[in-house]
């Protein structure tokens, strides 16, 4: 669905964003996570045809989407600032885009309607809370029937029912319709519960690029304790992220296939070994520590 | 949905409309007042103040007809409304979050370009237009079928003229809007390039001022200058002329230039095509920079740092009295140099910009580049004098030469080749005695005086040369050094042709002669005692007489007994001329823009001579001279007061200048 291509965007000579490439399968939901200043947002941009790249190619279904309004049809955005007319209510900005939107769908705008019950939509939206203007603004986008979803920080504001709620809906337009969601967001735990695939930016490059699964299947947290008190020296050729000491217990985050791992750790005659599955938070900050972000010794 | 073409968008102009109902509202309504109830106005009037039916349709007519004459304030509303509106239709682009929510829409920018350029343009036309069908409405309603034609003929160009002067300005603020990310920006920069031509040209002359000897002082004037100033060039084309007949009646009602109106109107949609280019161009993360375009910011940053220096640095050197070469340069480098970080810090839109202190040096060196053109004159504009076969005419302004008559102040039109000859001589002596010039003016000393004198040459390509020298010294004793500026100005005041024209005899005599009087003459008592008389009316004497009189003044000039010029106050002309002037009265008639007859007057006086035989043998016969009053001859006393009174006081001389 999105093919990013080497992108490269210079902001008065500072590159936010350097050579980035990434590729969102279609009818997938695809977490765009990485530090702040990683270049997120204004990848997001790129996609949404919002800005125009120095040097490469943002395709979506195969098109470059900039200055396309054919592609820019199919792509629904709620960005972390949101916007809309002063005075506006929700009616208005839905009369607004279904003149814009080919796909805009008066009846699901009625049916939806139920799913945001607190938001009065002849009220205008800029005096509804933080909240509501959020609800406001998925309720707008759902209604126009995108086949690409574009989230920047989309539920931040949001109550925890009302964040269910709307995942909810989305989970069901994948599903049922097949739209590609890009979701960027710094609250992992919610992405890990909801992508099926995860790009992690830095200093504006894709560091990596998985399926969630993959991405976890491809790093793994091990806890050892030995009988000496020293441990003995671990393989070199070992890709060992992190280690930490509690006691005599030894916890390693080690890159690579679990099973082999295990099996050689299991070599060096541990009195215990365990292996524990990473979260996608885990997985960021250790995937991170290699790239030079300090958040190693704030987390440790 | 969207509209089938890509160049416009149904949905985004209507939402532009609706938005921003109360701009346009308030434009309608102004013009409700100005045209359709204006009229109604009119008529009503007249009737309420029992005006017949027809007496009130003339006065609707004439109201009508005179309707484009609300062009001038029409003007301002464009000005002012045409930003306003582009203020408001292109306001998304100052935003990042609007900006981003904009462009992310499935609209090229084409489409979203037009449709809110037809909005805006359509906030100005559209209530205008409905303005003029109510006024077209109320003339139809209240006129009598044979005065519609005229009637809306005026409407009708009121109406096109609006439009085109509208057009031209909201475009022009519309292809400011794209160079601009900063919504208060873009007032700035309408108002700044309005004008900028004007005032760059105004400020250069103002430096020039400083530098060159003869320089005619600041302005901003030309044909350059008039079209690339919009308000200065539509003002003067706006205007609406009625032509009268002898009979006072109205022959032609027309618009003072409406080519120029119509080459800014085409300007306007070349702008707003040139708007769209720089818009397809343009960065939507330049939301909130002062510059929007990268190529421009060189400009900005160069631009607003050599304004700078001209604008603060020539009033620095003026509020300082700095005259000189190197303090002036100084002064105007300094402000060239902050400016140029003033402008860094827009751009950067941060205080910490010394950093970038090469591009300070670079404008600073640029205007000391500048500075040391005009100092050492390397273009020679201090020194340039045409040769007489180069100029096709000559105005001259002189304040030269006593008596203090009308002969004393003049401005003259020379086209005879010798005169010139002789002006460029005198200009030339000025420029060869620049450096005494310099040392001597407002410094009085016995035996000089202090000329003024303006020359403006047409050349014979038609450009135009223009000097001027104030206060340049004559000293009694080069009277005879052959090619002095004394000895070139003695020359020209020996010319009695040009001091016949410094009378305007011949202008006076197209004129009716109404009037003569004497001022500060003696009035003879009874007793034989003698009473100072500040003026005393030739009344006695009939129209004829006076013609007479007129006759007899002529006569002795043409001998020469009248109407010497003396270039020094001195003993010589104060005895060869009385304290007493003779001053005669014209009446001229002429029929004004209105076409109504205007009377005005003109005053010629000349100062009485002990030589004149025949005007004071008129002034015996018919007036009474040596029965009942005397002419008031200079004594000893007089001479001295006005030796002091040659003493030019500096204030006297900046008002003078300040004439210029």
């Amino acid at each position: 669905m999105i093919q990013v291509n080497n992108v490269v965007k210079t902001f008065e000579g500072f590159k936010a964003l350097d050579g980035l490439s990434m590729k969102v399968q279609k009818g997938s939901i695809y977490g765009l996570v990485g530090p702040n200043g990683a270049g997120k947002s204004t990848i997001l941009r790129h996609i949404t045809g919002v800005y125009r790249p120095d040097s490469g190619s943002v395709l979506v279904d195969g098109q470059s989407v900039y200055e396309n309004p054919a592609v820019k049809a199919k792509i629904a955005v709620i960005p972390d600032e949101l916007y809309y007319f002063a005075s506006a209510s929700t009616r208005d900005m839905m009369k607004f885009y279904r003149g814009l939107y080919p796909e805009f769908d008066d009846k699901r705008y009625q049916a939806l309607k139920e799913a945001f019950p607190e938001v009065d939509e002849r009220q205008p939206i800029r005096r509804l809370s933080k909240g509501m203007q959020k609800q406001s603004a998925f309720w707008l986008a759902l209604c126009c029937n995108p086949e690409l979803l574009v989230l920047d920080e989309p539920v931040d504001g949001l109550d925890p029912v009302m964040r269910r709620q709307v995942w909810s809906l989305l989970m069901g337009d994948v599903a049922q319709r097949g739209t590609t969601v890009l979701v960027s967001s710094h609250n992992l735990r919610e992405l890990e519960d909801v992508c099926d695939h995860v790009g992690i930016l830095s200093h504006g490059k894709v560091l990596l690029e998985r399926s969630l699964t993959d991405l976890q299947d491809n790093v793994v947290k091990l806890q050892a304790a030995f009988a000496q008190p020293e441990p003995p020296q671990l393989p070199h050729d070992m890709n060992i992220l992190h280690t930490s000491q509690v006691g005599r217990v030894y916890t390693y985050i080690v890159r690579g296939n679990p099973a082999e791992i295990k099996s050689r750790m299991a070599a060096l005659s541990p009195i215990l070994l365990e292996v524990l599955p990473l979260s996608l938070e885990e997985i960021f900050i250790y995937e991170l520590g290699g790239e030079d972000y300090g958040v190693r010794d704030i987390v440790l | 949905m969207g509209s089938a073409t890509s160049f416009f968008n149904s949905t985004l102009y209507r939402k532009t409309m609706a938005r921003f109902w109360p701009l346009w509202a308030l434009y309608g309504v102004v013009w409700l007042f100005a045209v359709p109830l204006n009229l109604m106005n009119g008529y009503f009037q007249s009737i309420r103040w029992g005006w017949t039916v027809s007496e009130a349709q003339e006065q609707l007519l004439e109201r009508a007809v005179e309707l484009p004459g609300c062009l001038e304030l029409g003007l301002f509303l464009s000005l002012v409304c045409g930003v306003l509106a582009a203020m408001a239709v292109f306001g998304y682009l100052y935003n990042n979050r609007a900006a981003c929510t904009i462009h992310a829409l499935p609209v090229r920018r084409e489409a979203l370009f037009w449709s809110n350029y037809l909005a805006g343009l359509s906030f100005l036309l559209l209530p205008q237009l409905a303005a003029a069908l109510m006024g077209a409405a109320v003339e139809l309603a209240l006129l009598p079928s044979q005065s519609w034609g005229q009637a809306l003929s005026a409407l009708g160009t009121l109406l096109l003229v609006q439009s085109g002067t509208a057009l031209f300005f909201f475009s022009f603020a519309a292809f400011c809007a794209m160079f601009t990310g900063h919504l208060l920006a873009l007032p700035a920069f309408y108002g700044i390039l309005n004008g900028l031509v004007f005032t760059v040209y105004f400020l250069i002359s103002a430096l020039m001022d400083l530098f060159f000897f003869g320089y005619p002082g600041m302005r901003a004037e030309g044909p350059l200058v008039r079209y690339l100033t919009p308000v200065y060039a539509l003002m003067e084309a706006c205007g609406w002329q009625t032509v009268y007949s002898d009979s006072g009646e109205a022959v032609f009602r027309g618009l003072e230039s409406p080519g120029t109106v119509a080459a800014y109107a085409a300007a306007g949609v070349v702008l707003a095509v040139l708007a769209l280019l720089v818009y397809q161009r343009r960065h939507v993360e330049s939301a909130g920079d002062v510059v929007a375009v990268p190529i421009v910011r060189p400009i900005f940053r160069y631009g607003v740092a050599f304004c700078s220096g001209l604008c603060f640095g020539v009033v620095t050197a003026a509020f300082f009295d700095w005259t000189e070469a190197l303090p002036m340069s100084l002064c105007v480098i300094l402000w060239t140099v902050v400016g140029c970080f003033a402008a860094e810090m827009l751009l950067r839109k941060s205080f910490r910009v010394l950093r970038y202190w090469k591009h300070a040096l670079a404008a600073a060196l640029a205007m000391a580049l500048l500075c040391a053109s005009f100092a050492l004159d390397w273009f020679g504009i201090e020194d340039k004098v045409p040769d007489a076969g180069e100029v096709a005419s000559l105005t001259v302004y002189t304040d030269l030469s006593y008596p203090y008559d009308t002969a004393r102040n003049h401005t003259a039109l020379v086209t005879d080749r010798e005169q010139i000859q002789r002006f460029i001589d005198l200009h030339r002596a000025i420029l060869r005695d620049k450096d005494r010039v310099d040392r001597d003016s407002y410094v009085y000393q016995p035996g000089e005086e202090y000329i003024y004198i303006r020359l403006d040459y047409t050349l014979n390509t038609g450009a135009t040369l223009e000097r001027y020298y104030s206060s340049v010294p004559v000293y009694q004793s080069e009277l005879d050094q052959e090619g002095s500026v004394t000895w070139q100005v003695q020359r020209l005041l020996q010319d009695r042709e040009l001091v016949e024209e410094r009378y305007g005899f011949d202008d006076c005599e197209e004129s009716r002669l109404v009037e003569a009087y004497l001022t500060d003459v003696y009035q003879l008592r009874g007793d034989g005692a003698r009473e100072e008389q500040s003026i005393l009316y030739l009344n006695g004497a009939a129209g004829e007489d006076l013609q007479g009189l007129w006759e007899a003044v002529r006569a002795d000039f043409d001998d020469g007994t009248i109407g010497v010029r003396y270039l020094f106050d001195d003993g010589e002309r104060l005895d060869n001329t009385y304290r007493t002037d003779l001053t005669f009265t014209f009446e001229m008639t002429r029929r004004n823009s209105r076409g109504q007859t205007v009377t005005s007057q003109r005053d010629m006086t000349i100062t009485l001579t002990p030589n004149a035989q025949r005007t004071l043998a008129w002034l015996e016969e018919f007036s009474g001279l040596g029965e009942s009053y005397e002419l008031r001859p200079h004594t000893a006393s007089d001479e001295n007061e006005e030796m002091w009174e040659t003493v030019v006081p500096e204030e006297a001389v900046e008002d003078m200048t300040q004439d210029f």
